[in-house]
């Protein structure tokens, strides 16, 4: 409406709650003769309640995970050393460092990376976070463990119980990192390789991190493809699958 | 001074951004993807950023323009989408267990960040600056390089078209 228009930066001013008080004598003469206006401020002031309460979403879980891999890619390009070490050097991560990574596992977890969007807590209060408990959370899908599998299509996958908390995941297939290219849920990790996988046994490791406890869970799976179709792959020692950190 | 450590910006800012993302976007896969490319991309020009700025403004810049390359691919789809979905209601996927209210206030939610969407550009980055982010009229006026009665305005607009939607759609 023509006469409205000069107020209608006093109006967003008063849903804001920043109306001058030198103005607000000329917006009440204003309202008092006009409904809509009065309404359109009534209604803005609603919305206004709501933008401010909209809730904040936790980011998923291993959002930081992929992120710092994303970045561990640009690194290297990038020429500089911006990052702290352990994050270009997983070695030193889960070895030497290892105050270090707990040190930053509580930072991670103090700072909200936190189950899901839903806002579900993936372990309830008090729930399993030892060790042994952790491992039987992630329970490898495929190829399962001892498999003898295609070497062109292989997906690598692990699901996540419903009892994992919050932590922090690298996913390596032969010791390379590949969480960078995996896809990550709360549910699942998935990594499909561009390239078929060599013929030969292939070790899946799972490095799964949380304030108290850093494990691997680790499998491994045998690659055929058609030149390679006599005597078994070379073994990997039983010892590597479940090294302790 | 020295720029903070990039893990630290990134510790600092992450839900937040994807926060204001969220309402930006109005999708959480979208949101989230667009955060990560914009840490990505922040992180390839951190080293030119002087510290003049709020570092969450800067970074909700990069983000605004990352999201800006892929949102009209997205709203295509979300076209395309509406033009040949069966009448679905509209349902979101929530937990079968939540109490109801907290379903309610969930939908309450995404119908919001929904309608915060299909605003245009310019509301949409004074909305989410002003009442997700708390910043003030100047503070936006010189992030969209316009007058504080400009903000206002747009402001004013956004609220009218948000509460029409919220009518329509609740």
């Amino acid at each position: 409406m023509k006469t409205c228009r000069p107020y209608e930066s006093l109006l967003a001013a008063a849903a804001d709650g920043a109306l001058r008080a030198e103005d607000e004598l000329r917006l009440q003469g204003h309202l008092a003769r006009c409904a809509d206006c009065r309404q359109a401020l009534d209604e803005s002031r609603k919305i206004v309640g709501e933008l401010r309460t909209l809730p904040q979403e936790e980011l998923p879980p291993f959002f930081r995970t992929r992120l710092m891999a994303g970045l561990e890619r640009l690194e290297p390009a990038a020429g500089r050393s911006r990052l702290p070490r352990f994050w270009s050097s997983p070695r030193l991560a889960w070895g030497t460092a290892g105050v270090l990574a707990v040190l930053l596992a509580v930072s991670f977890l103090q700072r909200g990376l936190s189950p899901g969007d839903s806002a579900r807590a993936v372990a309830p209060a008090g729930g399993p976070t030892s060790a042994e408990a952790l491992r039987a959370a992630i329970r490898p899908v495929s190829p399962l463990d001892d498999s003898v599998v295609s070497g062109r299509d292989v997906a690598v996958c692990a699901a996540f119980g419903p009892g994992l908390p919050a932590g922090s995941l690298r996913l390596l297939v032969d010791g390379r990192d590949v969480t960078g290219v995996a896809d990550i849920t709360r549910e699942f990790v998935i990594y499909a390789p561009e390239e078929p996988l060599g013929a030969g046994p292939h070790l899946v490791t799972i490095e799964f991190s949380t304030a108290t406890e850093r494990i691997e869970r680790s499998w491994i799976f045998y690659a055929m493809n058609g030149d390679e179709a006599h005597g078994a792959p070379a073994p990997v020692s039983r010892e590597r699958r479940e090294a302790p950190l | 001074m020295e720029n903070p450590s990039f893990q630290d910006v990134v510790s600092r800012y992450d839900k937040r951004l994807y926060n204001a993302m969220l309402a930006y976007l109005g999708e959480r896969e979208e949101a989230l993807e667009v955060t990560q490319e914009a840490f990505l991309a922040a992180f390839r020009a951190y080293s030119q950023f002087r510290g003049q700025s709020d570092p969450f403004t800067w970074l909700y810049r990069i983000a605004i323009n990352v999201a800006n390359r892929r949102y009209r691919r997205l709203r295509r789809r979300e076209e395309l989408r509406v033009q040949h979905a069966s009448v679905e209601g509209g349902a979101i996927p929530v937990d079968s267990h939540s109490p109801e209210s907290e379903v309610l206030l969930q939908e309450k939610a995404r119908l919001l960040r929904e309608a915060i969407s299909q605003l245009p550009e310019d509301q949409r980055i004074a909305v989410t600056l002003m009442y997700l982010e708390n910043s003030s009229y100047e503070d936006i006026a010189r992030f969209q390089n316009c007058s504080v009665g400009t903000v206002k305005s747009r402001l004013h607009r956004a609220r009218l078209q948000l509460a029409e939607w919220m009518k329509k759609r609740e």
